[in-house]
């Protein structure tokens, strides 16, 4: 059973919001074309016919972290043959029940965006295994192939123009330079189709209180800030507040740390908890629940943008935003990525049932 | 070149920093551990031959892990042909 390739992932979204899953399932097409001029289809997924929580499952931002759409064609799958036929989610060692599925459609919006970047994604396939950008095309006079591409997830408006913002000794894992070849920011903040396609999803479906982007690899469920240390007493040390401009991004100093609340930190790790707990129930995989910033921050990533929407914008709903780093490589031989897909599937079906019962 | 994921050890914050400060290695940045308490970091990255020597060269321990190419070239060889969800 191969990797599911970019038209593969494409047929998938059609036959799973077609007859019989059509009363619960709505394919949402995305406004923007790449640049290579592909179509990005999304799922709807719920039984409510009045607003619910929602949560935003996203994938294949990354091109070379092949397994992300997988995972979550294959969540999609197994919620809506175990909905429809009234039977419960055996994933490995882990059982979910026909209750608690049923409960996930009734009680939740699910949107479901698998394959963000299936330009990067299809030449990772058929040139460059390595390859992590889009394909946006070259400056005029970059001729090198790494001159090629954004990095989508430094692409988000969340301090997108990182040395403005942060301390120039910081060792930030970014780049203004257009032949970076892995984290080149682009050249304006959601300059690439597919991080407004994935913003669109958010700013058209105002529900989502919930959003996690797949990535590999690492084994680690990461919660907002990356750009620098939690702390949780100084709400005016935060990312709008220019007086920390040139500041941002030392660990372990005392001149910045962002501001969370406590109980937004205790919120996202207890539902991170929780994700880490399923994964581990499935075949007994570890993985590590930690804040997004280790030692090298980062600036316009989906997770903190997602997160900082309600603090720029009040009349934004607030949003738990994750990422997900499975597996211990790239793209693991397929007999590993099925064991993964088993995992991470039970982690997002134990998310979706904790998000039940969280308060937004 | 080929490329490697390696592991990179370095005694400090600061030797860490430089990877990106000064050697613009793009570090898997969640993959930072620090081996004890008070002790050697590790991270890995993505790293030619070259960056490998010129690490070492600059004091840091470097450890090739995998030959991404071609364990890529490799797994390119399991992704899918045709459309199976056509043939439904």
């Amino acid at each position: 059973m191969p990797y599911l390739n970019v038209a593969e992932v494409e047929s998938a979204l059609q036959v799973a919001s077609a007859a019989p899953n059509s009363a619960f399932t709505q394919l949402i097409t995305l406004p923007n074309a790449t640049w290579e001029g592909r179509t990005c289809h999304a799922l709807r997924l719920s039984t409510a016919t009045s607003p619910r929580p929602g949560i935003y499952l996203l994938g294949g931002i990354h091109a070379r972290e092949w397994g992300s759409p997988d995972i979550l064609l294959f969540f999609v799958e197994q919620l809506q043959t175990a909905f429809r036929t009234s039977s419960g989610l055996t994933l490995g060692a882990s059982t979910f029940t026909a209750n608690q599925v049923k409960s996930i459609l009734d009680g939740l919006e699910l949107y479901v965006f698998p394959q963000a970047n299936p330009d990067g994604r299809n030449h990772s396939f058929t040139v460059d295994p390595l390859w992590r950008k889009n394909r946006r095309p070259a400056l005029a006079g970059h001729t090198a192939p790494g001159c090629i591409g954004v990095d989508l997830n430094r692409n988000y408006p969340f301090m997108w123009h990182f040395p403005d913002f942060f301390d120039p000794a910081a060792p930030i894992a970014n780049s203004v330079d257009p032949c970076e070849y892995e984290v080149y920011i682009g050249p304006g903040e959601l300059s690439e189709p597919e991080t407004r396609n994935v913003v669109w999803l958010l700013d058209q479906h105002p529900p989502i209180r919930f959003f996690i982007d797949l990535h590999s690899f690492g084994q680690d469920i990461l919660y907002t800030w990356g750009d620098d240390q939690d702390q949780t007493t100084k709400p005016a040390m935060n990312f709008q507040n220019p007086l920390f401009n040139g500041k941002r991004g030392i660990a372990n100093d005392t001149a910045y740390r962002e501001y969370i609340a406590t109980s937004d930190r205790a919120t996202a790790v207890g539902l991170a908890n929780r994700m880490r707990d399923a994964i581990k129930a499935v075949r007994g995989t570890r993985y590590a629940t930690k804040q997004a910033f280790a030692l090298y921050p980062t600036a316009g990533t989906s997770d903190d943008y997602a997160y900082s929407r309600h603090l720029t914008d009040p009349a934004k709903p607030k949003i738990y935003a994750y990422t997900i780093e499975w597996g211990q490589t790239f793209h693991p031989p397929y007999a590993e990525m099925t064991d993964i897909i088993a995992e991470i599937t039970a982690g997002l079906v134990e998310f979706a049932l904790a998000a039940l019962i969280t308060p937004t | 070149m080929a490329r490697y994921l390696a592991a990179i050890s370095g005694a400090d914050y600061d030797a860490m920093a430089d990877l990106r400060r000064r050697h613009n290695i793009t570090v898997q940045r969640n993959s930072v551990r620090r081996t004890r308490a008070g002790g050697p970091f590790t991270v890995q990255a993505i790293l030619d031959e070259a960056q490998m020597r010129d690490l070492e060269q600059a004091g840091y321990q470097v450890r090739p892990l995998e030959n991404l190419d071609e364990s890529g070239r490799a797994r390119q060889a399991e992704v899918g042909r045709g459309d199976r969800y056509r043939q439904q």
